[in-house]
């Protein structure tokens, strides 16, 4: 009895294909199979968008993203071998400038490394007024300036934004050295708000 | 025209021995299912093997433990030549998250790179069944070029 009930089945289904075609020839719908929207595959870099603030490198939980830096550039670059696609790092970028691709067939020899292994891209720094250190990249101190001026209290906005233009030219170390020497101790600061808050009052 | 006639035959029927070596079982699963009827590696002529002496390509699978170097390198040797290496994963490629930039694990002998000759390399964590089919296709066009 059974016999003839998968008999049944098997007569059913003759014509219907099962089988990925995979290296050649569509799947119905999709090419090759039914590739999910959501496969995490290569990730992509969009360099235009890219601030260089390091978040991705500090979220990547395989240690794949690292950079460094050589003369006036930052090179940052993907290490597709050790990169385990859980996205975080397109999580955590704040310009969504990574994003995770659908591209799956990363298949490649070991002597071809730098071309398919890598992903790579560069940003142009910036340097310190005083000691000559390179301490962050343009896209960045520009962004913050952006951030700043949409986020002020428009009363002290002017002073703020010019104080911002002397206050990125130098690096974190030598802005505690110079604060009082350029007059961009935040005291000054203080001593408004306060005066502020007394009128209010 | 005997060599000639074995290097073809050998193209249709590339036999494939799998270790594993460590890992979490992920990259096991994905290479078992390209072997049933949806993914249907047979079609290529892949057969697995129970024994390193029929195949002519191994997968590895896993970051390889300390425990299982000596076991791959007498697997790799018992293998007759030509042999096509893949590592399969980015544990058997770099040891991926096992393994931090510089610093060393206590348990493992490092990747299958630093043991034997790696010829293919199929990224993913786990790659999907497609990507090993891929796979095996580079090897196969690999273990041709060989003698």
């Amino acid at each position: 009895m059974r016999n003839i009930k998968t008999l049944i089945e098997a007569l059913k289904n003759i014509h219907s294909k099962e089988t990925i075609s995979y290296p050649i020839g569509e799947w119905p719908g999709k090419k090759y199979s039914n590739i999910p929207e959501t496969l995490r595959g290569k990730p992509i870099i969009n360099e235009e968008k890219c601030i260089g603030c390091e978040a991705c490198y500090n979220a990547c939980s395989a240690f794949t993203i690292k950079f460094f830096n050589e003369k006036d550039k930052r090179r940052y670059s993907i290490d597709i071998n050790k990169c385990i696609f859980c996205g975080r790092c397109e999580d955590v970028c704040p310009e969504d400038a990574i994003k995770l691709s659908n591209e799956f067939e990363l298949t490649h020899f070991p002597e071809e490394n730098e071309e398919k292994r890598y992903v790579k891209w560069e940003k142009i720094l910036k340097n310190c007024k005083n000691c000559g250190e390179r301490f962050a990249t343009i896209d960045q101190i520009n962004k913050i300036h952006d951030r700043i001026s949409l986020n002020i209290n428009p009363k002290v906005s002017e002073e703020v934004l010019k104080d911002y233009e002397i206050y990125s030219n130098y690096c974190p170390k030598c802005r505690k050295i110079l604060s009082y020497k350029i007059g961009i101790n935040p005291s000054k600061y203080y001593l408004r708000i306060g005066k502020d808050l007394k009128e209010m009052k | 025209m005997l060599s000639w006639l074995k290097k073809k035959a050998r193209m249709y029927s590339p036999w494939i021995y799998h270790f594993h070596a460590g890992g979490c079982n992920g990259c096991d699963i994905e290479t078992f299912a390209t072997l049933i009827p949806r993914f249907d590696i047979e079609r290529f002529g892949v057969k697995l093997v129970n024994s390193p002496r029929h195949a002519d390509i191994i997968i590895i699978n896993g970051p390889i433990t300390k425990q299982f170097v000596p076991m791959l390198l007498r697997v790799y040797n018992q293998v007759p030549n030509p042999k096509v290496v893949i590592a399969i994963g980015s544990c058997a490629l770099t040891c991926g998250v096992f393994n931090r930039n510089g610093e060393e694990n206590y348990a493992l002998a490092g990747p299958a790179e630093k043991i034997i000759p790696v010829d293919v390399c199929v990224p993913g964590c786990p790659p999907k069944p497609e990507a090993i089919i891929q796979g095996v296709i580079f090897a196969i066009k690999k273990l041709s070029s060989k003698k």
